[in-house]
């Protein structure tokens, strides 16, 4: 008899690129109609899936290990060569510094309802991701 | 368990940082600022919150620069010093009320000059940074 895990992997590189894409658009359509939670969870998981297509592409890597299956931001970013690097930006470190505690209670967005967060939290949380100038997920469109 | 001496050394360098960063505007801890930590031991990192009585977005990014240059030019007159890397986020004293995505993860303690990093987590009084 044989026996079939469901290890799935979670893609290569290609994917994870249109797939990080994918949920930043999903936030943004979330967020355009009001729906606080599920759009910062949306958008924290783009920056995930963003971090784990440069770590992919650094580590040269044909597909995301299990290894990485981590929701760790500051994990995720220090993985992917980038921790000291953001020290040079203060701006956009400190917009990162937002986004990450934000993503802690990833859990509360998709438990908690709507109402758990205002829409000035989620503005915040959005300018801390897309700023062009100083948003989280521009700087790391530009290494 | 013990903290990595980097991870401790780094938690006092920018607790003392910042008390004299509020001492220098009159800040009384306790009451015009709070300041709480966690180590991250697995990534060498640390991770600060300074909690402000009635600032804006304007003068919390005015805090948080003000603190990164200070950082800055310290390091650089101490180039021996090794600190490890350290996260900071300046919130007010309502925003963390206010709670939501501006809650206070349970993982933060509250530091002190006295107590750089105390044994367990502590709640902040009145500040209810666990408030969902």
């Amino acid at each position: 008899m044989r026996f079939s895990t469901a290890n799935k992997d979670l893609g290569d590189p290609d994917e994870l690129e249109l797939a990080w894409v994918d949920r930043r658009d999903d936030a943004r359509i979330l967020a355009e109609r009001g729906r606080t939670g599920l759009a910062i969870a949306c958008g924290i998981y783009a920056l995930e899936i963003k971090l784990k297509t440069i770590i992919c592409r650094k580590l040269d890597l044909e597909r995301s290990p299990k290894e990485f299956e981590i929701h760790d931001l500051q994990g995720l970013l220090t993985v992917a060569g980038l921790s000291r690097k953001i020290n040079a930006h203060p701006l956009i470190k400190l917009q990162w510094v937002r986004v990450v505690e934000t993503a802690r209670e990833l859990n509360d967005f998709r438990y908690r309802p709507n109402h758990s967060f205002s829409i000035e939290q989620m503005t915040e949380f959005f300018f801390s991701l897309e700023d062009p100038a100083e948003g989280v997920l521009p700087w790391l469109s530009t290494l | 368990m013990a903290l990595d001496p980097l991870i401790e050394s780094t938690t006092t360098w920018i607790s003392e940082l910042i008390a004299d960063y509020a001492a220098a505007r009159g800040w009384k801890p306790g009451t015009d600022y709070r300041l709480f930590a966690e180590p991250v031991c697995r990534w060498g990192n640390v991770a600060f919150i300074l909690l402000v009585r009635e600032i804006d977005e304007s003068r919390s990014r005015e805090i948080f620069l003000d603190l990164w240059r200070i950082q800055r030019e310290k390091r650089a007159l101490e180039p021996e010093l090794d600190l490890a890397e350290t996260n900071l986020l300046v919130r007010s004293f309502e925003q963390v009320k206010e709670g939501g995505s501006y809650s206070i993860h349970p993982g933060y303690r509250e530091v002190t000059l006295d107590t750089p990093l105390p044994s367990a987590p502590v709640a902040p009084a009145g500040v209810s940074p666990n408030a969902r």
